[in-house]
């Protein structure tokens, strides 16, 4: 799946970015200690997460809003809300 | 303009939202259509079709005057495996012509349409609307909280809000999810001249397919892709069960630029420019996971409601829509928005022919998460079926009998193929 890296989705998509993240992790230690796996850096459809010098980096910026990575982490340490009206993904078809 | 106060609130304006609104509004009560979006259909995603029969109850003779891209005359179901298909397929000519059967649609066209049709009819339509909390008096909801501060007021609130549904879980309707209950898609939405769509996929003008993939597309992973042919584009999506996607390590959008390098699809989409990605969830809980459909002063439809059953969503979300809002007409009615009388709502849903389809849909979800190579094991025998048929070998004929024979009975035992094929049939139901 690797010779796909380069390509990044969010090439073909408007988001109106909200000043005010809607996303944040609750406990970063949570991540470091618990988690060995951090899945939300592979399924999450628009890669907000990443995992970069021993920290969860959440980059809301990226955000399409499908609502996953609230679910998916185990540890519920994800809080994850909708942007303010108006703002986020404008899908244009 | 703004009133403070409506005899319902309806919160997003999707399929299940504008349908709840209409219905009110054509029932002479006040109504407010929130929507989150700068306008209604900018969040959201699906395969996709609408279905004739149920979208014509709510706006006769739509294809008149409704966006709609295609009347889909082909459906097929891809079993690929890395340079083969085995492909089962329906024509259909008679469905290229009123009344038709259904339809291809782009979202950002069409809900903004539906919601249009809602406005018309008299519905308060307030875009870029962000519902942060319904707001109680004592256990019955009394109206909303906007994302600003402000507050609306209303005898009922109709939580049309999706798939996410924080309001439903925030009202204590629906417990948390889980990852069983969730499938992820990502889509591609890609440009391409008319006439070659046509050429490509033999259709006549106005005329759409559908391909269902499973197999190679997921890589093993339980899941699905599909394309749908709209007027100058192809919408492409793939994914598959959140719990699944995060234990192989997945992503849905890695699982569509895997799928768009098959040959056999690569020839079908070659120079087509990608216009919009997306991605979206879809509640596959099923019958068990229903969150409880009204409570004093609210109904929960569409999605939020976790109406999907097999292929079937968009179409359910607009009949939910219809249902509840009948029933807040009828509490109106009445003077009483209790539980009580909203549950005809739930009533209705109960008795209708989609609940009865996900009651027995009920092991779909169990049989999926214990046999999560159904679909990749199903789509090997038949194309290695397919090789061993086809191929034109120097053997007789009783030879080739038992060369098929051999494969079927390699891959696994013949009763477990038989059962994966008769069940992959049954279940094929990702979109």
């Amino acid at each position: 799946m690797e010779k796909y890296a380069a390509y990044d989705p969010l090439d073909n998509l408007l988001i109106d970015v909200d000043d005010k993240p809607h996303i944040y992790i609750i406990k970063q230690t949570t991540c470091g200690n618990k988690c060995p796996d951090h899945s939300c850096t592979n399924f999450c459809p628009s890669r907000v997460f990443s995992w970069e010098g021993g920290k969860l980096a959440v980059d809301y910026t990226r955000c399409v809003e499908c609502g996953a990575c609230q679910y998916s982490c185990i540890h519920k340490n994800i809080h994850w809300e909708y942007p303010r009206g108006g703002f986020g993904v404008v899908y244009l078809y | 303009m703004n009133k403070n106060h409506y005899d319902a609130i309806v919160v997003g304006a999707g399929p299940a939202g504008s349908v709840a609104a209409l219905t009110l509004a054509k029932n002479n009560l006040s109504v407010a259509l929130l929507e989150r979006g700068k306008f209604p259909g900018s969040k959201n995603m699906f395969g996709g079709t609408i279905y004739r029969e149920t979208t014509e109850k709510i706006f006769p003779a739509f294809w008149h005057d409704a966006p709609v891209e295609r009347a889909v005359v082909r459906d097929e179901a891809w079993f690929m495996e890395e340079d083969s298909v085995v492909n089962m397929g329906f024509n259909g000519l008679r469905f290229a012509k009123e009344p038709y059967n259904k339809f291809t649609v782009l979202r950002a066209k069409f809900d903004k349409w539906m919601a249009e049709q809602a406005r018309k009819a008299g519905v308060h339509l307030i875009c870029g609307t962000l519902v942060r909390h319904v707001k109680y008096k004592g256990k019955k909801a009394i109206g909303v909280v906007l994302d600003d501060g402000s507050e609306l007021g209303a005898d009922a609130v109709v939580l049309a809000e999706g798939v996410t549904s924080l309001l439903t879980k925030e009202a204590k309707l629906r417990q948390d999810y889980t990852p069983h209950q969730l499938t992820l898609y990502a889509q591609e939405i890609m440009e391409l001249d008319s006439k070659i769509i046509e050429e490509r996929f033999n259709l006549e003008k106005d005329q759409g397919a559908i391909i269902g993939m499973l197999g190679y597309p997921t890589a093993g992973a339980i899941g699905k892709a599909g394309i749908w042919t709209n007027k100058n584009t192809l919408s492409m999506i793939a994914g598959g069960y959140l719990w699944d996607l995060m234990q192989k390590g997945l992503s849905p959008d890695l699982l569509l630029q895997r799928t768009k390098q098959h040959p056999l699809v690569k020839r079908l989409i070659q120079g087509a420019k990608v216009v919009q990605y997306k991605a979206h969830m879809i509640p596959k809980g099923g019958y068990k996971a229903l969150p409880k459909l009204c409570s004093d002063g609210i109904v929960v439809v569409g999605d939020a409601a976790g109406m999907i059953s097999g292929r079937r969503g968009t179409d359910l979300a607009m009949l939910t829509g219809q249902f509840g809002a009948q029933a807040i007409v009828q509490a109106k009615a009445k003077g009483d928005f209790t539980a009580k009388t909203l549950a005809a709502y739930a009533n209705k849903v109960n008795r209708s022919f989609f609940l009865k389809d996900m009651k027995a849909g009920e092991q779909t979800v169990e049989y999926y998460h214990k046999n999560p190579d159904a679909d990749y094991l199903l789509s090997k025998t038949l194309n290695d079926l397919g090789y061993a048929y086809f191929s034109e070998g120097l053997v007789t004929s009783r030879e080739k009998t038992q060369l098929i024979t051999n494969t079927i009975l390699s891959e696994q035992p013949l009763a477990k193929t038989l059962f994966d094929l008769y069940n992959g049939y049954k279940y094929w139901e990702a979109f």
